[in-house]
């Protein structure tokens, strides 16, 4: 049963008190406004969050400084009209809320004979703000990246798309955490049942805490036991920004830098950002290498073993020679080694990202050249294989996606056993699987293999393998509304 | 709405996927079919069979009924519109009945409302005709359900099995000839069923992918594989009976059969209208495909070859050359082309039988359509669960069963083996002792390949590693010596094969080493073929490099100067000696000449009979004639060193006074060759001080010795040693289709008679 706001300050002070009992870093403070300070005021807030109340510049400051001239029946209509004109500020009608409203990190004031509490946006959580993007590095574009607060990243993209269609719907999620979850999309590209749909899928669960947006994103993909990730996540905000103009929309998630984009296919995973920015000659040859990264991070250990076990006439003879004169002396069969190699790639992979710094750097220095050098000195495995290796680990690194690139990492696995067991026959299986899979595989309705697949190839695949000049792709990917594809025309 | 999960396929997949169905299995199987049954005529058959096939299309093509829009009746209006258009939308009544077009799973669900003149609204055939056959009788019913059912497990389902058979021998001699076929056979089945759960729309996606993929290899293949065409192997035409002819025909038809699936498919087909169009077109393009196919196989093998190939169209992928030799043998790799387009057809196979089998009996598992445009989304959610719940676990079934498989195929090895233990032999030499064939190896020293340290001279090799065979059971031999040598012999980089003179004349041991080649296609096709009079001697020489002598002998095809790259005798040129009966080959015969082998003489086979050896010059004039030269220094009377380019060769052959008469006409050009400028410029000077006509009579003087000389050498060999240089009994179907009537079976005969005619037209370039 939730309980008003009463219009006795003090017991909404007894009330706040036993909702905040235990709360070391909830601070409150009790003062009189009004010209002969008699009315009474209690503000509550996080420590921390909250500025110095009474500097003049601040808006709490200018407000309190307000009402302590003020005479004090004049007060609760100056309250009630806002007369300050202050921008964000929240009315609640319940304790229950007011205390939600002040968890945000924002100041809360209760006064006497006021029936509402009333919420004002101070300088808030502490967080990174508005940082390099670490992770999607490009050649050409902005370097800003997403910080962990939602108001941030909803003024960065709004920033870049500077139009009232640009819609942002705001929902909580985690029942304890209250986490701020925003969509934002263009109102007049996107398919309403697309809104819909994540919407429905939003509220269909319930949890306790979302800590990030990764948690939001494998609650809601329709098929989790894919490796293939169904939404696109980013940290750049003019990747997302790109996205709604296409059509799709962008979650955000507060504490989070990580924005998620749907929906997604194959192809929006390999492109970048300076796709766009740069000539579309350079932008194709760029598509065509990421395509071939993308296959070959897969593949090239399964192809190696199915080419040196099982069809040696392939291989030119002083290659195949070569191959055989490495691997004189080694006591493990191939698969074991790539194997072995593979797992202990993964482990430097793993053991980079946890170190700090310029130890995460030297750890890559250490591993693949001290480490590889001495296995092979060993003759624990021969050097073609970390070569292959090496090579399948950069076109993993060429992916722009991490989550996307983590896919073929895992079934690089499944080809591997494939290829050791039944050579070219099992990469053709092998093959053939993924590619089924991908075919039945969806995001919010939009098929994976789109665009190469649908009603308008000719016109999808204009920006697909190849990136045509922009002169040319006159028309929004398939994920816009059907009658709002068209983006570029060219005036008389 | 975004299109997706409307269970719809489009046209283009349609198309992609008739075109996988019907050019895989008729590229495969019919160029051996049609060698067998009508040898150069296939071309015609192919042709014909195709405006058969096309005749087919358009009697399926009145079959399907699916209406564009509306067709109005007499009494009635029929609307048929397709399912995305008229999801949850009422139909506009007519005057005379009221009809409700309905999205189908709504029709399935929902009774129909029925006008006065019980008029049908169906969205596709297949239903039309499954509703229909509810409201007759039940006689008829049965009768109609046994048509079906006939049709689905004739048609479809032992097409299904036969391209499975198909499908695993393909991979038995393309992929995996050791592996356990049970094992193959059971993946197979596996990923069948896994793609038969994704559903039409699946299906189709994945071969519209594959498409492009599959199909621009092949023709750029294709395409290298067209320089080694032999024009000589499609003549003569017409000359099989006209039953035969028919046969062939027929058989062209049969396997575009699978266009009867296009029936079925029109109820998967977003644009059923647009079905028609594509059968004709997918049905012209499989044609013209098919017999480019086949004049390349009939060119590159001959007829009688053609007809023992099991995988003719492999086999050409295999024999290709590319350029830069980066990759050699990518017929494995060009297997992924059938080995996708045959498992679409079986799919297809199956995916049909198997909705017959629904449509006649009630589905098995009661799965909702997908409501694209539901009025309650969570109604469409949940019944789009339900059936996902039940294929979900199917293909967790499917996928454990699978990785069961997979664990015990990878605890097997099924069938590779490390390089650690194989051999690599460069050079073979096949000798003849005292009643049994010995092979004698040249294997590369990997020590010296990994350090590159030159080969260790100080150890001289007496004997090089080998085996005999005994009574042709090479099989046991090699095993022998496998399991003596703790190593397995890998074939497949055999660069030369030097084979003794005296096993040359011997036939029958000649082919048993071929059957045992053949069977086990051991060797590639392009293996350079040389003879010598002991071949381990010339394959234990130390040459004081570190090339191995195999790479010495194949490089040597390409060091000629005046012979064209490639045109030394191969594996293949014997192999199809050996199958079509007849045409002249020239082994190189080589000496050891300070530890180096070199090409003294020249070994000819006629068809599969050792004839003799001819010497250099004489080899070189055969060369001449077989088109096997880019230039030439002939030999003339004055000494001149003349160097002849541009060398063409044209011949002709007909009857004259009874006899077989063959013209051959020699045109080129002269240059001054290298040893002419260095030596004093002879011909610089003699040519310097000709003006008109005497220039002229130089240049008929040239021309009148080429040809004497060419006819003397020609006649001499044919009386000593029986060789018809010329190689005119190979081009005799294609000059007179008579002369090959008469002397089809009586090459002696034919050569008794034989008169050469030679005449040159080399032009004499005046130098500067």
């Amino acid at each position: 049963m939730p309980t008003p706001i009463s219009t006795n300050l003090q017991e909404n002070i007894d009330n706040f008190n036993r909702t905040f009992s235990d709360c070391a870093d909830i601070k409150q403070r009790s003062m009189k406004l009004g010209q002969d300070s008699s009315v009474g005021c209690f503000i509550a807030y996080v420590e921390v969050a909250l500025g110095n109340i009474l500097l003049e510049d601040s808006v709490i400051g200018k407000l309190l400084n307000t009402l302590w001239e003020m005479p004090e029946d004049k007060i609760l209509s100056f309250l009630r009209e806002n007369a300050l004109g202050i921008s964000d500020t929240t009315e609640f009608a319940t304790m229950e809320e007011a205390a939600q409203g002040m968890l945000t990190g924002d100041a809360l004031f209760f006064f006497e004979g006021y029936d509402r509490a009333i919420k004002i946006k101070d300088k808030g959580y502490p967080n990174m703000g508005v940082t390099q993007t670490e992770t999607e590095k490009v050649v050409r574009g902005s370097n800003e990246g997403f910080a962990e607060s939602i108001k941030i990243n909803t003024a960065l993209i709004r920033k870049r798309l500077r139009t009232p269609k640009v819609k942002v719907r705001e929902s909580f999620a985690g029942t304890r955490s209250h986490t701020n979850v925003d969509l934002v999309y263009m109102e007049d590209l996107i398919q309403p049942e697309l809104l819909m749909e994540i919407e429905n899928r939003l509220k269909r669960f319930e949890i306790d805490g979302v800590l990030d947006s990764g948690i939001i994103e494998q609650l809601t993909e329709e098929n989790w036991r894919s490796p293939f990730p169904q939404f696109q996540t980013t940290q750049r905000p003019d990747r997302a920004a790109m996205a709604i103009l296409e059509g799709r929309v962008v979650l955000l998630t507060d504490n989070s830098p990580v924005a998620l984009i749907l929906p997604v296919n194959y192809h929006s995973f390999i492109q970048t950002s300076d796709d766009y920015y740069s000539r579309s000659q350079i932008a194709s040859m760029s598509r065509l290498l990421r395509y071939a990264a993308s296959f070959f991070a897969m593949a090239l250990p399964g192809l190696y073993l199915a080419l040196i076990n099982f069809h040696t006439r392939i291989l030119p003879t002083d290659l195949l020679l070569s191959f055989a004169a490495a691997r004189s002396g080694v006591p493990f069969p191939s698969v074991v080694e790539v194997l072995f190699m593979e797992l202990a790639f993964e482990l430097l992979r793993e053991a980079g990202v946890r170190l700090p710094g310029t130890m995460g750097n030297t750890i890559g220095i250490v591993g693949g050249l001290i480490v590889g050098q001495a296995a092979v000195e060993a003759n624990l495995v021969s050097p073609i294989v970390v070569i292959v290796v090496a090579l399948t680990a950069l076109c993993s690194f060429a992916v722009p996606n991490e989550e996307f690139a983590a896919a073929f990492r895992i079934l690089k696995f499944f080809l591997i056993l494939m290829c050791a067991s039944l050579g070219f026959f099992g990469f053709l299986l092998a093959s053939f699987a993924v590619l089924i899979h991908l075919a039945g595989l969806y995001s919010f309705g939009i098929p994976y293999l789109a665009p190469y697949i649908g009603p308008n190839p000719k016109e999808d695949e204009k920006d697909a393998l190849l990136r045509l000049s922009l002169r040319k792709i006159t028309k929004r990917p398939v994920f816009a509304k059907k009658d709002a594809r068209k983006k570029l025309k060219w005036k008389e | 709405m975004y299109f997706s999960k409307n269970r719809k396929i489009s046209i283009r997949q349609s198309k992609r996927m008739l075109l996988l169905n019907l050019f895989g299995i008729s590229s495969l199987l019919l160029p051996n079919m049609l060698a067998k049954q009508v040898g150069s005529d296939g071309i015609f058959c192919i042709l014909l069979g195709g405006v058969l096939a096309f005749f087919y299309v358009c009697i399926l093509e009145k079959c399907l009924c699916v209406q564009k829009s509306k067709k109005e009746l007499k009494f009635n209006k029929q609307i048929v519109l397709d399912s995305s258009e008229c999801v949850g939308k009422d139909e506009k009544e007519s005057k005379s009945d009221k009809k409700i077009v309905l999205d189908r799973n709504e029709y399935m669900q929902k009774a129909e409302k029925k006008s006065k003149f019980d008029q049908q609204i169906s969205l596709d055939s297949n239903e039309y005709l499954f509703h229909e056959n509810e409201k007759k009788n039940h006689f008829v019913k049965a009768v109609f359900r046994i048509l079906c059912l006939v049709f689905c497990l004739i048609f479809c389902c032992t097409l299904a099995a036969y391209i499975l058979y198909q499908l695993e021998r393909l991979i038995q001699i393309s992929l995996l000839p050791d592996a356990n076929q049970l094992w193959i056979l059971i993946l197979l089945l596996l990923f069948a069923v896994y793609v038969i759960l994704q559903g039409a729309e699946g299906r189709a996606r994945v071969y519209e992918i594959l498409f492009p993929v599959l199909l621009v290899p092949f023709l750029i293949m294709l395409l290298f594989a067209i320089p080694g065409v032999d024009v000589t192997a499609f003549f003569p035409i017409f000359s099989h009976g006209i039953l035969d002819f028919f046969k062939g025909v027929l058989l062209v038809f049969v396997f575009f059969l699978p266009l009867t699936f296009c029936l079925l498919e029109q109820s998967f087909c977003a644009e059923p209208e647009g079905l028609a169009a594509s059968m004709k077109q997918t049905v012209l393009l499989v044609t013209v495909v098919n017999a480019v196919l086949y004049m390349i196989l009939l060119g590159s093998y001959g007829e009688k070859s053609l007809a023992l190939l099991p995988y003719p169209v492999i086999s050409l992928m295999g024999m290709i050359r590319l350029p830069g030799g980066m990759l050699t043998g990518v017929d494995v790799f060009l297997s992924a082309v059938w080995f996708f387009a045959l498992f679409c057809l079986m799919n297809t196979g199956v995916f049909y039988g198997k909705y017959i089998l629904e449509k006649l009996f009630g589905k098995w598992h009661r799965e909702r359509w997908d409501l694209v445009e539901s009025k309650d989304m969570s109604e469409g959610m949940k019944g789009k669960n339900h059936g996902k719940g039940r294929r979900q676990k199917l293909a967790l079934s499917l996928t454990t069963v699978f990785v069961f498989v997979l664990s015990l195929l990878f605890l097997s090895a099924c069938g590779g083996k490390e390089l650690e233990s194989l051999n690599f032999p460069l050079a073979i030499a096949l000798d003849r002792q005292e009643d049994k064939t010995v092979l004698s190896f040249d294997f590369p020293d990997l020590a010296q390949v990994s350090k590159g340290k030159a080969k260790d001279t100080e150890t001289e090799v007496q004997k090089p590693p080998g085996f005999s065979v005994e009574a042709g059971n090479y099989k046991k031999a090699q095993e022998n010596y496998a399991a003596s040598a703790n190593k397995n012999l890998d074939y497949n980089h055999v660069k030369a094969l030097v084979i003794s003179e005296d096993l040359l004349g011997n036939e029958a041991a000649l082919l048993e080493f071929l059957e045992w080649a053949e069977k086990d296609n051991l060797f590639a096709s392009n293996t350079c073929l040389f003879s010598a009079e002991k071949g381990a001697g010339i394959v234990i020489l130390d040459k004081g490099d570190e090339n191995s002598i195999g790479s010495y002998l194949e490089e040597m095809d390409q060091r000629q100067t005046q012979q064209k790259a490639n045109t030394f005798a191969t594996l293949g040129d014997l192999f199809q000696n050996w199958h079509n009966g007849s045409g002249l080959l020239l082994i190189p015969f080589l000496k050891n000449e300070g530890g180096y082998p070199v090409i003294s003489d020249y070994a000819v086979l006629d068809g599969m009979s050792y004839q003799s050896k001819i010497n250099m010059e004489e080899g070189r004039a055969a060369q001449l004639l077989g088109g096997m030269l880019k230039e030439l220094y002939p030999s003339l009377e004055s000494e001149e060193s003349i160097q002849i380019k541009g060398i063409k060769v044209s011949r002709e052959i007909r009857e004259e006074g009874g006899h077989p008469v063959v013209w051959i006409k020699i045109t080129g050009k002269t240059e001054q060759s290298a040893a002419s400028q260095t030596e004093g410029a002879m011909v610089d000077t003699v040519a310097s001080q000709i003006e008109g006509n005497s220039f002229r009579q130089m240049e008929e003087h040239l021309n009148a010795q080429i040809a004497e000389t060419l006819t003397e050498t020609a006649n001499r060999l044919l009386l000593d040693k029986d060789i018809d240089i010329t190689n005119s009994y190979h081009f005799l179907g294609r000059y007179d289709r008579n002369l090959y009537e008469k002397y089809k079976e009586d090459y002696s005969g034919y050569k008794q008679g034989l008169v050469f005619r030679f005449t040159a037209n080399v032009k004499l370039v005046q130098s500067h």
